[in-house]
Formats: structure tokens, C-alpha cells, sequence
């Protein structure tokens, strides 16, 4: 037999599943880095460089207030700190102590111990310098942040937008406040005493209604205490315009939802908040802050499946289908002693192997040990033959092999990277014959590895069955395998922090004349019932996928053609701060390039189908698509479009149009009867 | 504009010994960054930052009618459309239009107004006093318009935009647009109309060797648009934010009102001021056109020949060099910001005749 018969069948039978990858192109959990070991990243900034605070204590905290890190700042007024808290806003506040000096054009000056000033940064990311200034225009964002509703990352860009539209687009966080327009902005502010905080609280007051108008007399007043001692540089025209006739606008945070509204455009628009959420998570997923990336687990099981579970299952399987023949055929001749290649799974090369009977005697139960000795030193270990298990009525005829020893896997990578070169390996192997021309192989393997960091990586094999079709060579009267047909295969794999359980499932056997491999045999049917978990998302998936292949048996393999499949999955996804998400996906390829699709999708007390067809074109090989999404209020958005940027459609309650599906330029919208609309994404 | 050809040719029946037919053209296009060739392309052109800001003028003037020494009647036909953009926001279009790398953490003040009309109608112009005495001289005329809006654009954008690579940016902004036209997006509407008016005033005269004019259009005027297309378009780039729940929400990226509504347009004053002062067959002058507080301030001179003047006039605002000769009864005015026509930044084109009853 040989093995590379067996790759293949495993990679067409694998191939099964790398059509349920959903989202597609993401980093696994295996990949990706662990938290623990993200690398820091760098907060640093400077003082003003007219208002230099030397010696300043220097205090980071998140928006609980919980102190992160605190440092000080050096004798340039200048802090520096590595962080290792990610993904969320946070709050930096120097404050001066007795040991505080403000350098003030040249004159140092005790800092009063009630100076206060504040910055801000929106999200801190692994291995990120952030630059994040403390000024009077850093404070005046965290001020503006906090009187928009919170310091949260949308409120903090909100704020910086404020502060960039009225001093002429400088950030005030980052930009550098001893250049140019910041410079300019910060030495007119100080003119015109506009750290006084009373002055800064109606500038933040002023901004709260979301505009500075300069034709409400409060506020024109306003404009001009602030404006009046600006007169000779940049900032000046900037502000004088303002004070004249600009207004200046905050925009409001997004909330199109008009809850006066019509309740039906209302609800579609809940809808499509919905759907966008939805599918934007999965845009996202790589995220793993944001709870949203439910696609992470089918990601991870496609790959894992891809990757580890077939390839392994595979190797192993054809291992023991060596071995056991070796040995049957040691029994059969009377040889004590046999050799023979063996073909590593990534096809590299090829080892002799040596099989020898240990004991001449049985054992026990007339077992007979055999020894394994491989020219790579990887490959040794001892089989223990037990020609009968008497002791198992199930497996009568049955002749069992127990493996104990190091078996390299195809690519150890498959396992872990990094993976240390101790490995153990048990198996039990027993085959009983089914009829003249065909016995079982019934196998179950443990393979532990140690990984570099000292975590274990587990891969179970249990009670997996092969059924192994054989033939008698009419020249030399050997029996040779015609075709190794698995019936299913259980796994329970741990790699690191993401778990695999389940049974795959290969039924439905046809042959196909112009299939050469396998004996042109193939299952037409695959299937998963189990479980996933990524320990490093707290996400997990249980559920059943299926993958049917509807005319393998007619299919000209030595033409281009492909046969059709029809997907079917079924589960419940488990994310961190969401609701649990119950999904179903029913997927047919109705001919080469068309695809009908229904999805169901239950995620807290909403549920929304889509169903609708997917259309690849032949000459362009782009897909075009016409789906129906509908929800349990009868709000149903048909779409039409293609990849080419063709967007129409329209939005029903019921039979009544409230909306049509358009494009703004590119963007594609929702405009609806009442005037008002929105981008899907 | 059949029935105002019909109408003056019957005025010209009544026409009395020294009135006149007369009609005119005047055109002024112009913009201080990009040519006008390229302007309502890509902008591929030679670019340059506009120091102040951005800002482009199109103001047209058609006009047909009846003229005496008291009084005139015409047929009008005129558009103003001002665009005015910070220096940012022309940088950033530039920048986009042309593929080019954003400069990387680089800050923009998006500031946009859009302001302007198309409208025809009948302008009716008087003197309303007229002095002459120890060298002194000048002429007060007003004149009233009454317009029907053809053609409208309005549109205000405010925003901030970050880039955050060398092809990509953050942006917020919102917009507030009334149009007949929505050249901002792509949406088909249904043009309005409107009704309205507008006066102007003019002084002209002279003392000794100077002469001078100041002129105001649009001195009180307004078009009343009924049923006005109007867009409120807020965008935000950074649509994702965390709720109350920790949940994460993602917001549309694009959102807004489309709607019609009545709609009270200021036609913007324009207010041009000239002095000038002979010097034998020569005649120096300064002139000031001042519109949407944008002042395009001029120098030029007028040589006068036995049958004609020419002149030749610079603005420092848009560098537009302009010629004209004129007769008695003909004129023609051409100017270039460049001498390369396809390269020029501004183009004004200016034609008139007049016929005289004897």
C-alpha cells in the first residue's frame, strides 16, 4: 500500500471542508499570539515647550480611574513609559508635585501643586509608539470627551475632531506643540488667559450643544473673550472667522435611528443595524478584543480540520496499515525479519524500516512483540501482535497491534510550531476481515508533544474505522490494497489553547470510473458533530456540518469539470459579551457557477433569514448575488448586486416598499421613504 | 426667451433718437489652485497649495435690452457660483484625486462653502441723480431686478480628516447642501424654481482728472425656491464604538436626510470700487471687486486711439491679465491667468454691442 495514496484521498476528502471557511484569510488561534506575550507598547510626550513642566508626576490610568502605570517627567518636560494594557481608552494626568518646575521662557518657576493637566489616547495597541502630548489642548480634549458623554475612544476622536476644526486642523494630542500652527494656537491661548479655568469651562459648555454658533449672543461673546487677545499670528484669522459668522460644529454622535419615525422604517433600520454589526464583526474578527468575531471558530476549525485532524488521522492510519502488514506479512512467511520503505507523509523522502520479531514464542494470549527500527532514528517503537482478541466477541477474527514508541509526524508543525523534539506515541491497532476481499482497521493513537513553552499539545485518535478494500494481483498472487475507505474518525485534539472533539463522519462510498484515486472511491458525504473551543477568545462552537457531494459518480474527472456539493451547518456560537448565536446554513450548488443559499441566524431574541441565490460568472469570475434578508417583523431588504459594484434592491414591510438599496458614489445605502438613509457598512 | 427677444424687438419700435440696443456678454471663471482644465477633472494639472485657502469664482453676465440716457430695460441672464474650501481640504482632494501618498498623520481642516445661481429675468435700471458742478460730476443709478432661479448650489461642509496611511484617512464631517443639482453625491432630483429680486446700486463720475465708480449688485436680493432639494450628510469614518454593555455596535459610516424644503436665498453682494486718473491719451486705474469676502484687487490702464480704447488690466488675486479693446458701440475683452490657455487658472471673456437709433 502506499501512503501517498492516502495523502491524496485525505487532501480531496479535506478539501470537503475548506468550503465551510467562513470569512476567510484570518489569522488562526494557533498562529496568533498569545496575550501574555504581546509586546509592550511606548506612551511618550512632551509639556508645552513655553509652559515646560519638569519633575511632574506623571499618572496613566484606564476610564475606571485604576492607575495603569505612573512615571515623571524628565528635565525637558518630557515623559516616556512602556504599557502593557491594550485596546481601550486611557487617561494620562500630570500633576505637579513639590518637586515640579515650570521652565517658563527661560525662568524656572515653583509648579503649583493644583496644576492639573490631562490627555488622552483613544486605544493603545501591542508594540505601538503612541505619542499623546500633554497641553492645554490635550486637557481641553479630555474635558470635551468627558462633557460628550465619557472618556470612550468615540468620544475622544470626537473631541480631537472638535479641537482640530477649530485651530485650523492640528491634533491636539500628537501633533508637536513646539511646531508651527500648535505653537502658534498654545501662545495665543496663554495670551489670552485661556487656562483660567472658568474660561475653559464656558469653552467646553459653549461646545456641549453640539456647535458654537456665533449668532446666539452667549456664545459670540463667548468667542470673542476667547478671540480678543489673538491678534498677531495664524490663529487669529481662524477664531476672528469663527467669532464672525462660522459656526462651529460638533457633529453629533451617530444615532440616525429616528425613534419618532415611522415604526416600520424604524424597524428596518434596527434591522440593518443588525446586519451590519453582524457583518462587520466578521470583517473585524481578527480583533480579539471585539466580541463580535463569531466566525472566529469556524475559522479556527477549517484550519484545524485542514491542517491537523485529516493530515494526522491519515498519517497514522496509514502507519499502522504498514506496520500490520509487515507483520502479517512476517507471519504469514515465517520471517522473523523484514524491511521495508516507508514514505514520509510531506513526501520528502523515504525510510527503510525494520521489523523484527522480538519474541519467538507468544507472550500472552500468543502475542508476539516486533521491534521497529527506523534508519531515521525517529521511527522505533515495539508493536505487540495479538493474532485473536479472544477476549472481545465484537472482534472476533480480530488480530490487534498495540504500538508504543516515537512516530514523527508528517510535519510537526502540524502539531506546533516550535515543537521540541520529544514526542510520544501509543497506538492500538486491530483489523478483522469484513469478507474476502475487505477488512476493518479499528484504531486509536495518543500523541503527546512538549512544545518549546513546556505546553502540552494532546492529539486522541479514538476507535477511528477504516474499511480497506483489497485485491489479489493476478501476476504474483499478492494481495495489494485497492482502496482505504474511512468510515469515521473521532478526534480530541488540544493545541495549546484551542480544543477540537468531535466525529467526522464519511459515508456514502461511490465510485467514479475517471477518478484514479483510492480506487476512484470517495465518501459523498462528510460530516462533523462536536465541538470547538479557543481558550484565547472564550469562544466556542458546537454543531453539526455536513458536506454532500451530489454527483461525484457523474462527474468527468479528466475534464475540467468539478462535481456539485450541498452544505449543510447547523450550531450554536459562543462569544464573550454577546448573547448566544444559533445559526444555520443551507448551501446548494445548483450548477457549476450558481449557488442557492438559505441562513438562519438567532442571535439573543432576533432572528433573521437570508436565502437567495449566488451567481458566479463564467467569463469575469466575479459572483453576482440576489438575496432576500428577512426578519420576524416581516421587514425584508432584497439585494441585488455583483462584485463589480452593481448594488439595487429594495426594503419591504410586508408588500409595501419603504426603502430602495442604492449607492451614494460607491458606498451602498439604504434610502428610505421618509427621506432619511444610511450606508450598509 | 423668445417672448424677451419679441419684447425688445417691439421696444425697439417705441425706440426714441439716441436710445439703443444692446447686448452683452461677461464671463469670469477662476480659482487660485488648479487649471480650469483640470478643476472638474482629476486635478492632474501643476497644483499648488493656496495660501488663505481655496477659491474659485464663476460669475456670468448675459444681457439684452433698451437703453437710454435715463434708463435702460433688459433681458438678464447671470450666474454666480463662489466655492470656498480651506487650504486642507483643497490639499486633500488634490491628493486623493491624483493617487498621491497622504502625508501620515497629517490633520485637515475640511472647510467647504458652495454658494451660487443661475437666474433670468428683467432688470430695469434708472438714474436716480445726477450732479455736475465745479468739476465734479457723477450719476446715482439704480436698478431692480426680478429674477426666476434656475439654478442653485448651497452647500456648507465642515469636518476633519486624519491620514492614517499613505492611502487611507479618518474623516468626520458633515454637510448641509440645497441645490437644483447635486454635484456633491449622485442623486437625480427635480429642479426647483424660484422667484426673487434684486437691486443695485451704482455711482459713477468724475472730478478733474479722476474718475471713479462704485457699484453695489445685489444690494437687497433674494431668490425664493420652492420645493428645494436638500441633503443633511453627516460621514464618520471611525463607525465602531463600544455601548453601554461593552457591546460592540457598529455604526453606517454614511447617514443622512434627503428632502425638499422651501428655501430663502441671500444673493451675495458684490461691490466693486475703481479709480482712475488720465494722464493725456492714457488712463491709470485701480479697481477692487469685492464678493463673498473675497476682494479681487486690480491695476490697469486704457490707452485711447483715435476710433478706440485699449486696455489692459491685472488682478493680484488670480493673476488674471485682461485685455479689451472698445469702440463706441463694440467691445471685446479677453483674459489668461497663463498664456497656455489649456494651464490657466482663470478665463474671462467679455463681448458687447449696442445699436444706435438716430
Amino acid at each position: 500500500m502506499k501512503i501517498s495514496i492516502l495523502k491524496k484521498w485525505l487532501l480531496i476528502t479535506a478539501a470537503f471542508f475548506l468550503l465551510i471557511g467562513c470569512g476567510g484569510g484570518g489569522e488562526s488561534a494557533i498562529d496568533s499570539k498569545d496575550k501574555k506575550t504581546y509586546p509592550p507598547a511606548t506612551i511618550s510626550g512632551v509639556t508645552e515647550p513655553d509652559f515646560l513642566i519638569k519633575n511632574a508626576d506623571v499618572t496613566i490610568s484606564d476610564i475606571e480611574k485604576r492607575v495603569v502605570v505612573t512615571t515623571k517627567t524628565d528635565e525637558s518636560g518630557k515623559y516616556e513609559i512602556e504599557i502593557g494594557e491594550f485596546l481601550k481608552p486611557l487617561v494620562i494626568t500630570l500633576t505637579c508635585n513639590e518637586d515640579s518646575v515650570i521652565l517658563q521662557e527661560g525662568n524656572e518657576e515653583i509648579c503649583d501643586k493644583n496644576t492639573v493637566l490631562k490627555s488622552v489616547v483613544p486605544t493603545v495597541y501591542p508594540d505601538q509608539n503612541i505619542r499623546a502630548n500633554i497641553t492645554l489642548l490635550s486637557d481641553l480634549t479630555y474635558y470635551i470627551a468627558r462633557e460628550l458623554g465619557g472618556i470612550t475612544k468615540e468620544n475622544i476622536e470626537d473631541a480631537k475632531a472638535i479641537i482640530s476644526q477649530i485651530f485650523g486642523g492640528i491634533d491636539p494630542v500628537q501633533s508637536d506643540p513646539s511646531k508651527g500652527k500648535y505653537y502658534s494656537v498654545l501662545r495665543s491661548l496663554h495670551q489670552s488667559n485661556f487656562n483660567k479655568t472658568d474660561t475653559k469651562q464656558s469653552f467646553i459648555k459653549a461646545l456641549s450643544d453640539g456647535k458654537i454658533d456665533p449668532n446666539d449672543p452667549d456664545e459670540k461673546k463667548f468667542l470673542n473673550v476667547i478671540s480678543k487677545k489673538l491678534k498677531s499670528n495664524y490663529q487669529t484669522n481662524i477664531l476672528t472667522d469663527a467669532v464672525d459668522k462660522r459656526i462651529i460644529y460638533i457633529l453629533p454622535p451617530i444615532s440616525p435611528t429616528d425613534e419618532e419615525g415611522d415604526p416600520d422604517i424604524k424597524a428596518a433600520k434596527d434591522m440593518l443595524e443588525e446586519i451590519r454589526g453582524e457583518v462587520l464583526s466578521i470583517k473585524n474578527y481578527k480583533n480579539p478584543s471585539n466580541p463580535s468575531f463569531y466566525d472566529k471558530e469556524l475559522e479556527n476549525f477549517r484550519k484545524v480540520t485542514n491542517d491537523y485532524a485529516m493530515p494526522n488521522s491519515f498519517y497514522t492510519a496509514g502507519f499502522f496499515l504498514k506496520m500490520t502488514d509487515l507483520i502479517k506479512q512476517s507471519e504469514e512467511e515465517g520471517k522473523d525479519e523484514l524491511t521495508s520503505s516507508f514514505e514520509r507523509e510531506d513526501g520528502s523522502e523515504s525510510f527503510e524500516l525494520l521489523v523484527r520479531r522480538e519474541s519467538e514464542e507468544p507472550k500472552n494470549y500468543e502475542s508476539f512483540d516486533y521491534m521497529i527500527l527506523g534508519n531515521d532514528q525517529n521511527y522505533s517503537g515495539t508493536f505487540t501482535y495479538i493474532p485473536e482478541d479472544e477476549n472481545d466477541p465484537g472482534f472476533k477474527n480480530a488480530k490487534t497491534y498495540k504500538f508504543s514508541g516515537t512516530l514523527p509526524l508528517a510535519d510537526k508543525s502540524n502539531i506546533k510550531e516550535g515543537i521540541k523534539d520529544e514526542e510520544i506515541f501509543k497506538g492500538k491497532a486491530s483489523r478483522f476481515n469484513k469478507d474476502d476481499n475487505s477488512y476493518y482497521l479499528i484504531m486509536s493513537a495518543t500523541i503527546k508533544t512538549q512544545n518549546e513553552d513546556m505546553t502540552e499539545s494532546v492529539y486522541n485518535i479514538k476507535d477511528s474505522k477504516f474499511l480497506i478494500h483489497t485485491k489479489e494481483s493476478v501476476n504474483d498472487n499478492v494481495v495489494n490494497m485497492e482502496s482505504a475507505d474511512a468510515e469515521f474518525i473521532v478526534v480530541d485534539i488540544s493545541i495549546k489553547d484551542y480544543s477540537l472533539k468531535g466525529m467526522f463522519r464519511f459515508s456514502d462510498f461511490k465510485q467514479n470510473s475517471t477518478f484514479t484515486k483510492n480506487g476512484g472511491r470517495l465518501p459523498t458525504v462528510v460530516s462533523f458533530s462536536g465541538s470547538t473551543d479557543t481558550a484565547e477568545t472564550n469562544s466556542s462552537f458546537k454543531g453539526d456540518i455536513q458536506i454532500k457531494s451530489k454527483n461525484f459518480e457523474n462527474v468527468d474527472f479528466s475534464t475540467d469539470e468539478r462535481d456539485l456539493y450541498e452544505i449543510r451547518l447547523s450550531g450554536e456560537l459562543q462569544i464573550p459579551n454577546r448573547d448566544k448565536i444559533l445559526v444555520t446554513v443551507y448551501s446548494d450548488q445548483l450548477q457549476r457557477y450558481k449557488f442557492y443559499n438559505e441562513v438562519s441566524y438567532t442571535h439573543g431574541t432576533k432572528t433573521t433569514f437570508a436565502a437567495g441565490d449566488i451567481i458566479k460568472d463564467k467569463e469575469s469570475e466575479s459572483y453576482k448575488w440576489d438575496i432576500t434578508i428577512r426578519n420576524q417583523q416581516n421587514i425584508a431588504m432584497h439585494a441585488i448586486g455583483d462584485e463589480s459594484g452593481e448594488f439595487s434592491g429594495d426594503v419591504k414591510k410586508e408588500n409595501s416598499v419603504i426603502g430602495t438599496l442604492e449607492k451614494l458614489n460607491d458606498i451602498p445605502i439604504v434610502r428610505f421613504n421618509d427621506g432619511t438613509f444610511e450606508s450598509i457598512p | 426667451m423668445r417672448f424677451f427677444l419679441l419684447l425688445f424687438l417691439s421696444l425697439s419700435l417705441f425706440a426714441r433718437e439716441g436710445g439703443s440696443l444692446y447686448l452683452s456678454f461677461k464671463s469670469f471663471i477662476s480659482n487660485n489652485a488648479v487649471s480650469l482644465k483640470d478643476i472638474t477633472g482629476d486635478w492632474s494639472g501643476s497644483y499648488k497649495s493656496p495660501k488663505g485657502g481655496f477659491k474659485a469664482l464663476v460669475l456670468n453676465d448675459y444681457k439684452i435690452g433698451y437703453k437710454e440716457r435715463l434708463f435702460s430695460l433688459s433681458y438678464v441672464l447671470k450666474s454666480e457660483i463662489i466655492s470656498k474650501a480651506s487650504s486642507d481640504f483643497a490639499d486633500l482632494v488634490h491628493s486623493v484625486k491624483q493617487g498621491e501618498q497622504l502625508d501620515v498623520g497629517r490633520n485637515y481642516d475640511l472647510q467647504l462653502s458652495l454658494k451660487g445661481f443661475v437666474a433670468d429675468g428683467i432688470e430695469y435700471e434708472r438714474e436716480l441723480y445726477h450732479y455736475k458742478k465745479d468739476g465734479l460730476y457723477f450719476d446715482l443709478r439704480g436698478t431692480l431686478s426680478l429674477l426666476h432661479g434656475l439654478f442653485l448650489q448651497n452647500a456648507e461642509i465642515n469636518g476633519y480628516a486624519k491620514a492614517l496611511g499613505k492611502k487611507s484617512y479618518a474623516f468626520l464631517a458633515g454637510m448641509e447642501y440645497y441645490y437644483s443639482s447635486n454635484y456633491i453625491y449622485d442623486l437625480d432630483v427635480d429642479e426647483p424654481t424660484a422667484l426673487g429680486y434684486s437691486t443695485d446700486l451704482k455711482i459713477e463720475g468724475g472730478y478733474g482728472k479722476y474718475d471713479f465708480l462704485l457699484k453695489i449688485e445685489n444690494l437687497m436680493g433674494y431668490l425664493y425656491w420652492k420645493d428645494t432639494p436638500y441633503s443633511n450628510v453627516h460621514l464618520k469614518s471611525q463607525n465602531e464604538e463600544v455601548d453601554e454593555n461593552g457591546y460592540t455596535k457598529y455604526n453606517p459610516t454614511v447617514y443622512g436626510y434627503e428632502g425638499k424644503r422651501r428655501y430663502k436665498q441671500h444673493l451675495m453682494p458684490k461691490y466693486t470700487a475703481k479709480i482712475g486718473y488720465s494722464l493725456g491719451e492714457y488712463n491709470l486705474f485701480l479697481k477692487n471687486i469685492h464678493i463673498e469676502k473675497i476682494d479681487i484687487f486690480s491695476l490697469g490702464a486704457v490707452k485711447s486711439f483715435r476710433d478706440f480704447l485699449l486696455f489692459l488690466e491685472y488682478d493680484t488675486r488670480f493673476h488674471t491679465v485682461t485685455t479689451a479693446l472698445s469702440t463706441d458701440n463694440f467691445s471685446l475683452t479677453l483674459g489668461f491667468e497663463n498664456i497656455s490657455i489649456p494651464k490657466s487658472k482663470s478665463l474671462e471673456i467679455g463681448v458687447s454691442y449696442r445699436y444706435v437709433f438716430e
